[in-house]
């Protein structure tokens, strides 16, 4: 198995699978990435971002529903498993760590120096 | 789907579909379609379907591949199966497979020679971005009496005003001053052919790319030249030479005239008719008359056909209703000019697309050759491989798998011979260079090309044997009944080597008559003597003028045995054509046409020349002296027409004017009158015909004249002792007296010779691959004789044992050849004779074709035959034949 450690964008999508758990799916999660963050991720960004974390054991995949707009094929719908929660829970846990180890009038500090 | 909804690009989808595994496919199509209707929706429909196939492209990632399908699992390994397969039969099967590369790679390298050739002589203008709207104007005189001629220069003062007349013309370029010029560069003297004078536009008309100068003004000013860069490299030994100085020599007052370098252009690639050394300006407008190539631009989209359609009245307007019969003018193409006209006075000489033709079909036929050899000698292998093909079957091949088996081996065969004839071509490269005179670059085009022809080399030897083989049935294959396809006697196989035969036959038979046609051209008595005779051609005026003294200085040189002096050398046509005054015949037109050739008194001497009757010219002619040039008032077609003339006929001319005895003739008053009228005065003698220019073209009546201002070309003969110390002293001897002039001679015979150089090259070209040709299918033949006597050893041996001797053992392998041979030169004869009839119908003068070419070549063909089947038997024969019987 590859290294079992989180990317930046895999974690973002890894996000919105748990935020929206019955609709996640490529094409909606591309949807709410740019809703939400403004940012344009090309399909295949998303699609391979999910096939990896599948690969890591983070999600698991089944066949949903179709739709006519889909040309009558059906949507990959997601969920996350208990090791991609693990995974999102430790990211969380290290940022945390270290925002903790930041105090306020730092940040403050940071913005006055400019 | 809704017909109305817009649909994503169908091929982007089918594109996705071929290289998307099942896996993924469903969920990843429904995406793109999924994100396409919302593209359509927000950004519309050719935005989305471009988005969409930008899509399918990102979406090529490697885990989305069928990973899984069987095709993907077996073809590497196949691949490399066949691959090892095929090297161990090459390795088994050494000769086998030397005949079979070898072969083929001599028919690729045979092919790819004649397909640079041809692509060479087809490409001729190509690189002039106007070609397809520049016309040369030629023009055709002709009258009732038969003269006819069609000219590629013209000497019309009226094609100037051209552009006024026909406004479809955009730009008209001149180019003049074809004889070769004198130029001087510091202390240096050269002689440059293709020196042309030419319009300024010339670069705006013809692609020739200028180095350094301007295109546009470069040749505005008066005096000003452009170089080619190598005359550039010859001139100063250096190509930066704008503004430089040369002199260049005035034919008309033999002055030195400086000229001005404004511009150097790129070297003049060797497919065109124009091969530019250098160009000058016009010094004045007289100088843009006179005979000169004469092209057109005119604008794109011109209807052509409707301008050639206005000429005929134009020309009726210039020169009024009949001045010489009739004059046409006609546009021809500028891409034409090479294999499409036969024009006289051409600046080189023309191709012919006849013999693009002829070649390109020659190209074909030894690449097929070599192919049916392959083809015969795979399928005749097939036999011994019936059980590892049957075997193959029973594992499970299919089909498919081995004709992509046998095709693996006819891929790597050719591969084999494409890398061999690649080294063939880098080797004999240079011979082919002098004998076409065409380079052979090594670029990346011969390797596109080279590529192109090792697959389809491979596709279609491979071909036809994948298809049989594998269409074996498994079980008779394993009890080795698949003899019925491998049979020698096969109808296909049968027409194949006949097939060859024909084509070597034919190939053979054609060089045998080139070849004896050849022969006849250059030993045929030309009716005058060119032995040991070196001519001087091309000397300006100055030298011309002192004829008399040249001549006195010459005779003095030991080892010169005489002098004498014409105005047209010898294997160069007479371009001077006349009417005559001659009992009836006045009017210009209504007469014979005779051309005119200029001669000292000791012409005819000189030059072995047999007087059917009456005397040579009378010295007394020799006391009129050289005019005065410089005399006030003096008129020179005055001069010419009121000297003493005596003329002598030769036997053509003297029937054109109506008689066939010539002492009859002898003591007739006659005058010719072509653009300057000669007095009249008696025909003092008949001479046999002789030939001025090749055999080419019939004898042309010649009236022969003597007339000191018009001789300038020089005949020098030579003692056969000391050639080069009498050789140099005559250099010397023109270095004291014209040290500012190269001396340019040449021997007489050799200028001749090299008025038949196209005919040579066609010969050793034939030649060549008439070998080649023989050689291929007899490599086909001796493998297939092996094979037949492999399959037949056992039978051989008990023929040995019973006592046969080695003859009928040749008869018995070898008379299904020979009778094969003997069909294909039944075949080939009419086929020869019909395309050499048409070549020879090129000569005036020509062998006839008899049986003897048909029937030498055919004993050639048996012989190499019997040789190659009699050196196969005896080998075999010569096995002990208990090695064979023993091994059941």
């Amino acid at each position: 198995m590859k290294g079992t450690n989180l990317g930046e964008f895999e974690e973002l999508v890894l996000l919105i699978v748990v935020a929206i758990p019955d609709d996640a799916y490529s094409v909606s999660i591309a949807d709410t990435i740019k809703d939400k963050t403004g940012r344009k991720p090309a399909h295949s960004v998303v699609h391979t971002a999910l096939y990896r974390m599948e690969e890591k054991g983070f999600v698991k995949s089944e066949m949903g529903e179709a739709t006519a707009e889909r040309g009558g094929r059906r949507k990959r719908m997601y969920k996350i498993t208990a090791a991609g929660m693990k995974a999102l829970e430790v990211s969380k846990a290290h940022r945390d760590t270290f925002w903790d180890m930041i105090p306020a009038t730092r940040i403050a500090d940071v913005y006055e120096s400019k | 789907m809704n017909q109305n909804k817009p649909t994503p690009p169908k091929w982007a989808d089918r594109f996705l579909e071929w290289y998307c595994g099942d896996e993924y496919l469903e969920d990843l199509q429904g995406d793109l379609y999924e994100h396409f209707q919302q593209r359509c929706t927000k950004s519309g429909v050719r935005v989305a379907r471009l988005v969409f196939i930008i899509d399918v492209i990102r979406n090529m990632k490697p885990h989305l591949f069928k990973s899984n399908s069987t095709r993907q699992k077996t073809f590497a390994p196949m691949f490399k199966h066949n691959l090892k397969a095929v090297a161990r039969n090459i390795q088994r099967n050494k000769a086998y497979a030397t005949i079979n590369i070898f072969g083929l790679a001599l028919g690729m390298t045979g092919t790819l020679f004649i397909g640079r050739f041809v692509y060479h002589e087809l490409s001729f203008e190509d690189f002039h971005v106007n070609a397809s709207n520049i016309y040369r104007t030629t023009i055709a005189y002709g009258n009732d009496n038969g003269f006819d001629v069609h000219w590629a220069r013209m000497d019309e003062e009226w094609v100037n005003r051209l552009t006024e007349d026909l406004p479809e013309i955009k730009e008209q370029v001149r180019f003049q001053n074809y004889y070769p010029r004198i130029i001087n560069v510091g202390e240096d003297s050269f002689k440059e052919e293709h020196a042309f004078s030419v319009d300024s536009n010339v670069f705006q008309v013809f692609s020739f790319p200028l180095i350094s100068g301007n295109p546009v003004t470069a040749l505005n000013q008066p005096f000003s030249v452009v170089l080619t860069e190598s005359v550039a490299l010859k001139f100063f030994g250096e190509s930066e030479v704008m503004g430089r100085q040369i002199e260049i020599l005035n034919e008309a007052d033999s002055s030195m005239e400086s000229y001005t370098v404004t511009g150097v252009m790129q070297d003049v690639p060797s497919n065109t008719h124009l091969p530019i050394n250098l160009l000058t300006s016009f010094r004045n407008p007289e100088e843009r008359t006179g005979w000169a190539y004469n092209y057109l631009m005119f604008h794109k989209g011109t209807d052509i056909d409707a301008v050639q359609a206005k000429i005929p009245s134009l020309i009726e307007t210039y020169l009024g209703e009949d001045r010489f019969g009739y004059t046409e003018v006609h546009l021809q193409p500028l891409a034409d000019i090479h294999l499409r006209s036969h024009l006289a006075r051409e600046i080189i000489p023309n191709g012919d697309i006849f013999y693009v033709w002829i070649f390109s079909a020659l190209g074909v036929f030894i690449i097929l050759m070599a192919i049916i050899n392959f083809t015969n000698l795979a399928i005749s292998k097939a036999l011994e491989r019936t059980k590892e093909i049957g075997m193959r079957k029973v594992l499970g091949a299919s089909r498919g798998a081995l004709f992509r088996y046998f095709m693996a081996e006819s891929f790597v065969y050719s591969g084999l011979a494409s890398a061999i004839a690649f080294g063939l071509l880098l080797s004999i490269k240079s011979a082919f260079q002098s004998i076409s005179s065409v380079a052979f670059p090594i670029d990346q085009g011969l390797f596109i090309v080279l590529l192109a022809l090792t697959v389809l080399v491979a596709i279609i030897t491979g071909i036809y044997p994948a298809l049989v083989i594998s269409g074996f049935k498994p079980v008779g294959a394993l009890r080795g009944k698949a003899s019925v396809i491998g049979n020698p006697r096969s109808v296909s196989r049968q027409l194949l080597i006949g097939v060859q035969f024909v084509i070597s036959l034919t190939m053979l038979s054609c060089a045998l008559i080139t070849w004896e046609q050849f022969d006849f051209l250059t030993s045929k008595k030309l009716g005058f003597n060119t032995e040991q005779v070196i001519a001087i051609t091309n000397s300006p005026q100055d030298v011309q003028d002192k004829y008399e003294t040249l001549r006195q200085e010459f005779q003095k040189v030991p080892g010169v045995k005489a002098i004498t002096a014409l105005m047209e050398v010898p294997s160069r046509e007479i371009r001077d054509t006349g009417g005559v005054d001659f009992e009836g015949f006045t009017e210009q037109g209504n007469g014979p046409v005779l051309d005119i050739q200029v001669a000292d008194t000791n012409y005819l001497e000189f030059s072995d020349m047999e007087l059917l009757a009456g005397r040579n010219f009378s010295e007394s002619l020799r006391d009129q002296g050289r005019p005065n040039f410089d005399e006030p008032g003096f008129d020179f077609r005055e001069y010419v027409s009121n000297r003493r003339r005596e003329y002598i006929l030769n036997e053509t001319a003297m029937r054109q004017l109506g008689y066939d005895n010539p002492e009859e003739i002898i003591g007739k008053e006659f005058a010719w009158l072509g653009y300057y009228q000669l007095k009249k005065g008696p025909i003092v003698g008949v001479v046999k015909d002789f030939h001025q220019e090749t055999l080419h073209n019939e004898v042309d009546p010649v009236a022969l004249i003597y007339e000191p201002v018009w001789l300038r070309t020089f005949l020098i003969k030579l003692e056969t002792t000391e050639l080069s110390t009498t050789l140099s002293a005559i250099e010397g001897v023109w270095q004291k007296m014209f040290p500012n002039y190269p001396l340019e001679s040449a021997f007489l015979d050799d200028m001749f010779n090299q008025l038949y150089k196209a005919e040579q090259r066609q010969q050793q070209i034939l030649t060549i691959f008439s070998g080649l040709a023989m050689f291929i299918a007899m490599l086909g033949i001796f493998g297939l004789i092996s094979f037949m006597i492999q399959k037949r050893m056992k039978e051989l041996a008990i023929r040995k044992i019973l006592g046969a001797t080695s003859q009928s053992l040749l008869y018995l392998f070898g008379h299904g050849f020979f009778i094969q041979a003997a069909v294909a030169i039944a075949i080939a004869s009419p086929v020869s004779y019909y395309f050499m009839k048409q070549w020879l119908d090129n000569f005036a003068y020509r062998i006839t074709v008899g049986a003897w070419e048909f029937v030498f070549a055919f004993a050639v063909m048996v012989f190499v035959l019997g040789a190659v089947i009699l050196f196969k038997v005896s080998r075999s024969a010569r096995v002990n034949p208990v090695d064979v019987l023993r091994w059941e």
